[in-house]
C-alpha cells in the first residue's frame, strides 16, 4: 500500500519537471494538474485504506549528514494526509479551469505550476516526517512554494503585499518552531519525534518555554487571534484555487502541529488547556465579527477561517483538559469534534472559495455591494455556495452541524465531570459558540443574499454570462461531500478513530460504540426532515397546479420607479452589529449629509479596518523601524568605515583569544 | 443513543399538535380583543385564514429564484421537526437523545437562515430591512436559549429535553425559583422569536414596526399559508417549553397533568395578550438591550443557584 | 427569603442600567428602600428587639418615603423634564452593570470560603456599591449622581446584613444623617444653580468652571 503513496510522490516530482519540457501553456496546465490529480488519488487510496484497516507505517533510513531520518504514518498523520490529499484533488481539478483564464490572458503560469506542485508535495511530506530538522526543511519548502503560488498576479501591489504578509507570518512561526525544536533537542538529545514523545519529567521552566514557543509557532500558522492579521491579507491576494487550498489545508498544518504537541506532552499542565480555550474562543468570536464587517468576498471568507480555527481550538482545548483529568471519553469527544471540523472546514471553505473564484471570473470584482442576482447567471455556483454557506454556519443537516454538535457535547460532558466554577466557564464557552453561530448566520445570509440573490446592483462591464463548466465537478463534488457527511457521519468518523484512539487510549472498537453510534442515530432524524420537506413541497406543487402561479414585479409599496440600487447593501445589512463591535472593529465613515431640499448626488463610504492589525502589528513594525533608525549611522556608506569595522572586529577577537 | 418513542401516543399527539397550533394564536387574539372591549374574531379564525390562503393563486416576483420556492417548505418542516423533540405534557418526546436541545436551536436557525434568504431574494428594500433586523436579533436571541437550557442541563446533570424535564426536582428549595426565572428568560425569547409585542407588531406590515411580518411580504397563496402555520407552530413550541418547565409532572397523574399543562398555555396566551394591549412597541435600537437583559437574568440565575448551594 | 429579596435588589440594579426616565429612578429608590428594610427585618428575625424595629422603621421612613418625595418635589420645582437627556443609547452600560454584579457575586463567594457570611446578600451589597459608583461615573445629570450615591448607601446597609454583623444603632443613625445632609445639600445646590442658570438646571455637569 505504501507503494501507492511513494509512486504518487514521484509523479509529483515528475509534474514539477514538466514545465521545462512542455512549451504550450494550455496543455501544460492540463497536464500538470492531471498528473497531480493522479498522484493524489494514489495517495488517497493509500491513506483511506490505511485508516480503515488501522495499518500504520513506520520506517527509518540513514542519510549521510543528518543522521537517521524517521518517517512514519500514524493515525494523526494519516487523517491529515487524507484531508490534504482530498482537498488538493479538488484544488488541482479546479485549477485546470481557473488557470485557463490566465493562459488566455497571456500570463506565464509555468513557475506557478511548479510552485503549486511543490506546495502539494511539501504539504504531504511535512505530515510524514518525524525528524525535527527535516520537518523544518519541509516547513521552509511549504512556505516558499506557497509564497510563489500566491503571487501569480505579481503586477498588482496588493498581491505582492499579501504574499509578503504570508511570507513574514510563516517565517515568524518558523522562528518559534526553531526555538521549540532546539530546546527539545537540548533536553532529550534527539531530533526524533518518537524519542521526544517518550521523554517524561520536564522541569516546569523548560516545559513553560516549550509550550509557549510551540503554541506560538503553530498558532501563528493556524491563525489564532491576535496573530491572524496575515490571513485576511494573504488569502485574497492569491488566485482562487490557491486561496481555497491555503484556507483549507495550509493553516491546518498549525493544527497538526498542536496535535503533535499533544503527543509530546502526554502529562501536560492544565493551564495550557485553559489558555487554548480562551485563545480559541477569542479567535472564534473576533474572527466572525470582523468577517461581518468586510465588504470583499475573499477577505470575508479569510476571516471566517480564523473563526473556524477558533472552533477547532475549542475542541482541542477540551481534549487537552480531558486528558489532564484522566477522562478518555472527554478526550475522544473533543478530538472527534476538532478533527472532524478540520475536515469539514477544509471541504466547505474550499467550496466557498472556488465559488468566489467563479464569481470573480464572471464579474471581475469581489466587492459585495457591486454584485447581485448571480444565482441566475451562475446556477451551479449558486447551489454549491448555498450548501457551503449552510454548512459553515453549522446548520443541520449538513456536516458543520455534526462537528459543532460534538464540541457542544464535549463542553457539557466536561461541565459534568469537573466541579467548582468550571461548569460555569464551560457554559459561557458553549454560549460563546452559540453567539458565534448567530453571527455566522448573519454574515452568510448577508454574503449569499446580496451577491447571489436579488437583482444586479451595478452595471458591470458586460461579458457574455458564462460559468466555468470545468468547475462543476469540483463544486458539485464538494457540495455532495458536505451533504453526505452531514447525513451519514459514520464513515468519516471511522477515519478519525485511529487518531483519537492514539491520543485517548480508547481502543477503536469501543470508540465505535461510544462515539459513532449515537451520531449515526441522527441520520433518520435528518431523513425525516428531508421527507417532510419533500412531502409538503409536493403538496404545494400539486395545489399550485390546480390554482395557478403568476409572475409579477416585486411589490414596491406604491413607489413608482424602484431600481435595483434601492436594494439593501451589505454594509447596511450588517450595520448595527458592526456598531456594537465598535472599538474592536474600527469603523470609518466618509460622507456628507444632504444639505438642500432637492437632493444632489452624494457619496457614502464605510470601511472597517482591522484594529488589531493596525493598532498592534503595524504600530509595532513602525516602532521597531523608528528604534532601528537610531542605529542608522552605523551604515555610513563609506567603505573606509567598513574596513575599520573589520579591523576592529579582528582586534577584539585577538584580545579575547589571548585573554581567555 | 437516539430514541424514537415506541408509544404511538407521542406520534398521534404530534399530528394533533400540528392541527391544533392555530388554535393558540386564535386564543391570544380573542383575549386581546376582549381586553380591548371588542368581541373579536372567533377562536377558529386562523383556520379559516389558512384554508382561504391554500386556495389562492401564488404570485412570485420576477426577481426571485429557487430560494423563494424552496424556503416556505423548509421553514415549515424544520419547525415541525423541532416539535417532535419536545415532551408534551406527561407524554414522552417522540425523538429524544443527548443534546437534542442543540438540534432544536439549530433547526430553528436553519429555518431562519432560509427565511432571511427568501426575503433578500425579492430585491426589495422592505424585505431587506426585515431580514437585517431578523439576523441582528437572532444573534442576541441564540445565547438566551443556550444559556437557559445549558444551565438547566448542568444543574440537573442530564442533556436531553426529555430527561431535563423529568429530572427537575421540585422538592428542593432552590429549584422552583431557578425554573421560574428560566421560564421568564424563555418568555422574553418567545416574545422576540414569535414576533410579539413589544419587539414586533404582529398586526401591521408597515416598515417601521416589522421584523417577521415584512419578510413574508411577497409570499402568497400556499407559501403564505406555510409561513403562517409555521409561525403558529413556533408559538406553540415556545409555549410548550415554558409549560414543561413549570410543571411538576413526576408527581401528578396524567389527567391532572394535561389539565395543568393546558391551563399554563391559556395563562401564557392571556399574558401575551395583556402585554400587547398595555405596552407600545420598543424602539428597535432597544431590542438588543431587551435581549441582553434576558441573558443577564439567565446568568444571574445560574450564578445564584451555584453560589447558594 | 433574604436570598429572594436580594435577587430582586439585583434586578432593580439591572433595570437602573436600561432606564432613562427620571420617574423610574425615583421608583427604583422606593422599591430598593422596601427591599432593604425587608432584608434587614427578615435576617434578624430570630432575635428581634426594639432597636431593630426602630432602624427598620427609620429605613422605611427615610429611604422609601422622605427622600423620594423630596426628589419628586425637586424634579417638579425645577421642571427637569422626563428624561436624562445626556444618556445616549449604548448597550454597554447594561453589560457593565451586569459584569459588576457578577464580579460582586464571585467576590462574595470567595469570601464565603474564608469567613462565614451570607453569600447572596453580601454579593448584592457589593454589587450595589459598585453599581452606584458606576452610575455616578457614567451619567452627567446631578440627580443621577444623587441616585447613585443613595444606591451606594443602600449597598452599605446591606453589607451589614451580609457580614452578619449587627452594627450599633448609633452608627445606623449616623448613616441616616449622611443621607439627610446629602439630599439637603443637593436641594440647595440645585436651587442655587437654577437661580444662576435659568435654563436647564443641574444638567451637563462635566466641568466645574466659572
Amino acid at each position: 500500500m505504501i507503494g501507492f503513496f511513494i509512486l504518487g510522490l514521484i509523479i509529483h516530482v515528475a509534474a514539477m519537471a514538466l514545465p521545462a519540457v512542455q512549451r504550450h501553456d494550455g496543455q501544460l496546465n492540463r497536464a500538470v494538474n492531471l498528473l497531480n490529480t493522479v498522484a493524489l488519488v494514489l495517495g488517497l487510496i493509500f491513506s483511506v485504506h490505511s485508516l480503515l484497516t488501522f495499518q500504520l507505517w513506520d520506517t527509518r533510513f540513514p542519510l549521510p549528514f543528518v543522521g537517521t531520518i524517521h518517517l512514519a504514518c500514524d493515525g494523526i498523520t494519516l487523517f491529515f494526509l487524507f484531508t490534504f490529499q482530498l482537498l488538493s484533488v479538488a484544488g488541482s481539478v479546479y485549477a485546470i479551469g481557473y488557470l485557463e483564464h490566465y493562459v488566455k490572458g497571456g500570463v506565464n503560469i509555468r513557475w506557478h505550476l511548479v510552485s503549486f506542485t511543490l506546495l502539494i508535495l511539501s504539504l504531504q511530506l511535512i505530515l510524514v516526517v518525524q525528524h525535527a530538522l527535516v520537518f523544518l526543511t519541509a516547513w521552509e519548502l511549504m512556505a516558499v512554494s506557497a509564497y510563489f503560488s500566491i503571487v501569480l498576479e505579481k503586477d498588482k501591489p496588493e498581491v505582492r503585499r499579501g504574499g509578503f504578509w504570508y511570507f513574514v507570518a510563516t517565517h515568524a512561526s518558523a522562528l518559534f518552531l526553531y526555538l521549540f525544536f532546539v530546546v527539545l533537542h537540548d533536553r532529550t538529545g534527539s531530533w526524533d519525534f518518537a524519542d521526544i514523545a517518550g521523554q517524561s519529567g520536564w522541569d516546569s521552566g523548560t516545559l513553560a518555554l516549550l509550550l509557549v514557543s510551540g503554541f506560538l509557532g503553530f498558532a501563528i500558522k493556524a491563525g489564532f487571534m491576535p496573530f491572524h492579521s496575515w490571513l485576511p491579507n494573504a488569502h485574497p491576494a492569491a488566485p482562487a484555487h490557491i486561496s481555497g487550498l491555503l484556507s483549507a489545508i495550509n493553516i491546518k498544518v498549525g493544527i497538526y502541529g498542536i496535535m503533535r504537541m499533544f503527543m509530546f506532552f502526554p502529562t501536560g499542565p492544565e493551564i495550557f488547556g485553559w489558555t487554548l480555550l480562551a485563545a480559541a474562543l477569542i479567535s472564534a468570536i473576533g474572527g466572525v465579527w470582523y468577517a461581518l464587517a468586510q465588504h470583499e468576498i475573499k477577505r470575508l471568507l479569510a476571516y471566517h477561517s480564523v473563526e473556524n480555527v477558533g472552533i477547532i481550538g475549542l475542541g482541542l482545548a477540551m481534549a487537552w483538559l480531558g486528558r489532564c483529568l484522566g477522562a478518555p471519553s472527554l478526550v475522544a469527544l473533543g478530538l472527534a469534534g476538532a478533527l472532524l471540523h478540520t475536515l469539514n472546514h477544509a471541504i466547505f471553505k474550499a467550496l466557498l472559495f472556488f465559488g468566489a473564484g467563479n464569481v470573480y471570473l464572471e464579474t471581475h470584482t469581489g466587492e459585495i455591494d457591486k454584485l447581485g442576482g448571480l444565482a441566475k447567471t451562475l446556477p451551479v455556483t449558486g447551489v454549491g455556495f448555498l450548501i457551503g454557506a449552510v454548512s459553515i454556519c453549522g446548520l443541520p443537516p449538513f456536516n458543520g452541524f455534526i462537528s459543532e454538535f460534538l464540541i457542544y457535547k464535549s463542553f457539557f460532558q466536561g461541565g459534568n465531570l469537573m466541579g467548582g466554577l468550571v461548569p460555569l466557564v464551560l457554559l459561557v464557552s458553549a454560549v460563546g459558540l452559540a453567539f458565534v453561530g448567530g453571527l455566522a448566520v448573519a454574515c452568510f445570509t448577508k454574503l449569499y443574499g446580496i451577491v447571489f440573490l436579488g437583482e444586479k446592483r451595478l452595471k458591470l462591464p458586460e461579458q457574455p454570462g458564462h460559468e466555468a463548466v470545468s468547475s462543476y465537478p469540483v463544486l458539485l463534488g464538494l457540495a455532495t461531500l458536505c451533504v453526505w457527511i452531514g447525513f451519514a457521519p459514520g464513515v468519516v468518523l471511522s477515519l478519525v478513530a485511529p487518531a483519537i484512539s492514539q491520543i485517548s487510549g480508547i481502543p477503536t472498537a469501543q470508540l465505535g460504540g461510544e462515539l459513532i453510534a449515537p451520531l449515526g442515530g441522527l441520520t433518520p432524524v435528518f431523513a425525516l426532515l428531508l421527507a417532510m420537506t419533500l412531502l409538503i413541497l409536493g403538496i404545494k406543487v400539486w395545489t399550485q397546479k390546480r390554482v395557478g402561479v403568476r409572475l409579477l414585479e416585486t411589490w414596491g409599496c406604491g413607489y413608482q420607479s424602484v431600481t435595483a440600487r434601492m436594494q439593501y447593501t451589505a454594509s447596511g445589512f450588517a450595520e448595527e452589529l458592526i456598531q456594537l463591535g465598535q472599538p474592536m472593529l474600527g469603523l470609518k465613515l466618509r460622507w456628507k449629509p444632504i444639505a438642500q431640499v432637492l437632493p444632489e448626488p452624494r457619496m457614502f463610504k464605510s470601511h472597517c479596518f482591522d484594529q488589531i492589525e493596525e493598532g498592534l502589528w503595524v504600530r509595532l513594525n513602525r516602532t521597531i523601524g523608528r528604534v532601528l533608525m537610531l542605529l542608522r549611522w552605523i551604515q555610513s556608506g563609506n567603505i573606509r568605515h567598513y574596513v575599520l569595522y573589520i579591523f576592529a572586529a579582528l582586534i577584539v577577537y585577538l584580545i579575547i583569544a589571548f585573554v581567555w | 443513543m437516539v430514541t424514537f418513542s415506541s408509544n404511538p401516543v407521542s406520534w398521534l399527539l404530534f399530528l394533533t399538535v400540528l392541527g391544533g397550533a392555530p388554535l393558540l394564536s386564535g386564543i391570544v387574539n380573542k383575549f386581546k380583543a376582549r381586553m380591548a372591549g371588542r368581541f373579536g374574531a372567533s377562536v377558529l379564525q386562523p383556520y379559516f385564514d389558512l384554508v382561504k390562503l391554500a386556495r389562492k393563486e401564488s404570485v412570485y416576483s420576477r426577481s426571485s429564484g429557487f430560494i423563494t420556492r424552496l424556503a416556505p417548505s423548509l421553514v415549515w418542516s424544520t419547525t415541525a421537526l423541532a416539535l417532535l423533540l419536545l415532551p408534551v405534557g406527561p407524554f414522552f418526546a417522540a425523538i429524544s437523545f443527548d443534546g437534542d436541545f442543540i438540534l432544536l436551536a439549530y433547526l430553528l436557525g436553519l429555518g431562519r437562515f432560509l427565511q432571511i434568504l427568501a426575503a433578500l431574494d425579492v430585491a426589495s428594500s422592505f424585505e431587506g430591512m426585515g431580514a437585517s433586523r431578523e439576523a441582528r436579533f437572532a444573534v442576541f436571541a441564540e445565547p438566551i436559549f443556550f444559556f437557559t437550557f445549558g444551565s438547566m442541563a448542568l444543574v440537573t446533570g442530564r442533556f436531553s429535553l426529555q430527561s431535563i424535564v423529568s429530572g427537575i426536582a421540585w422538592d428542593k428549595p432552590l429549584f422552583p425559583i431557578f425554573m421560574i426565572v428560566s421560564s421568564i428568560s424563555i418568555f422574553f425569547l418567545m416574545i422576540t422569536e414569535c414576533s410579539r409585542m413589544p419587539v414586533d407588531d404582529p398586526n401591521t406590515h408597515l416598515e417601521l414596526t416589522m421584523i417577521h411580518e415584512v419578510m413574508i411580504l411577497d409570499a402568497s397563496g400556499f407559501d403564505l399559508m406555510l409561513y403562517q402555520h409555521a409561525a403558529s407552530l413556533k408559538l406553540l413550541l415556545y409555549a410548550f417549553l415554558i409549560s414543561s418547565l413549570l410543571n411538576p409532572f413526576g408527581r401528578l397523574n396524567p389527567v391532572a397533568g394535561v389539565t395543568l399543562f393546558a391551563g399554563v398555555l391559556v395563562v401564557l396566551a392571556a399574558c401575551l395578550a395583556a402585554i400587547e394591549i398595555l405596552m407600545a412597541r420598543f424602539r428597535l435600537v432597544l431590542v438588543p438591550q431587551f435581549l441582553l437583559y434576558a441573558t443577564v437574568i439567565g446568568v444571574l440565575n445560574i450564578l445564584i443557584f451555584t453560589f447558594s448551594r | 427569603m433574604t436570598n429572594a429579596l436580594s435577587i430582586l435588589f439585583c434586578l432593580t440594579l439591572m433595570y437602573l442600567a436600561v432606564t432613562t426616565r427620571l420617574s423610574s429612578y425615583v421608583l427604583i429608590l422606593v422599591f430598593e428602600g422596601i427591599l432593604v428594610a425587608g432584608v434587614y427585618t427578615v435576617s434578624f428575625f430570630e432575635h428581634f428587639s426594639a432597636t431593630h424595629l426602630v432602624i427598620a422603621g427609620a429605613v422605611l421612613l427615610f429611604r422609601t418615603i422622605l427622600i423620594p418625595s423630596y426628589m419628586v418635589k425637586i424634579i417638579r420645582d425645577l421642571d427637569m423634564g422626563h428624561r436624562d437627556r445626556t444618556h445616549r443609547y449604548h448597550p454597554g452600560f447594561l453589560l457593565q452593570i451586569s459584569g459588576l454584579i457578577m464580579v460582586a457575586l464571585l467576590l462574595s463567594y470567595q469570601f464565603s470560603h474564608m469567613t462565614p457570611v451570607l453569600v447572596i446578600p453580601l454579593g448584592t451589597a457589593l454589587a450595589g456599591i459598585f453599581s452606584g459608583g458606576l452610575l455616578i461615573v457614567r451619567r452627567r445629570l446631578l440627580l443621577a449622581h444623587v441616585v447613585g450615591f443613595l444606591i451606594i448607601e443602600n449597598g452599605l446597609f446591606l453589607l451589614g446584613v451580609g457580614l452578619k454583623a449587627e452594627m450599633p444603632w448609633v452608627i445606623e443613625l449616623g448613616a441616616f444623617l449622611d443621607l439627610f445632609v446629602l439630599v439637603f445639600l443637593m436641594g440647595i445646590a440645585m436651587n442655587h444653580l437654577k437661580s444662576h442658570f435659568p435654563e436647564g438646571a443641574g444638567e451637563d455637569l462635566t466641568t466645574l468652571r466659572d
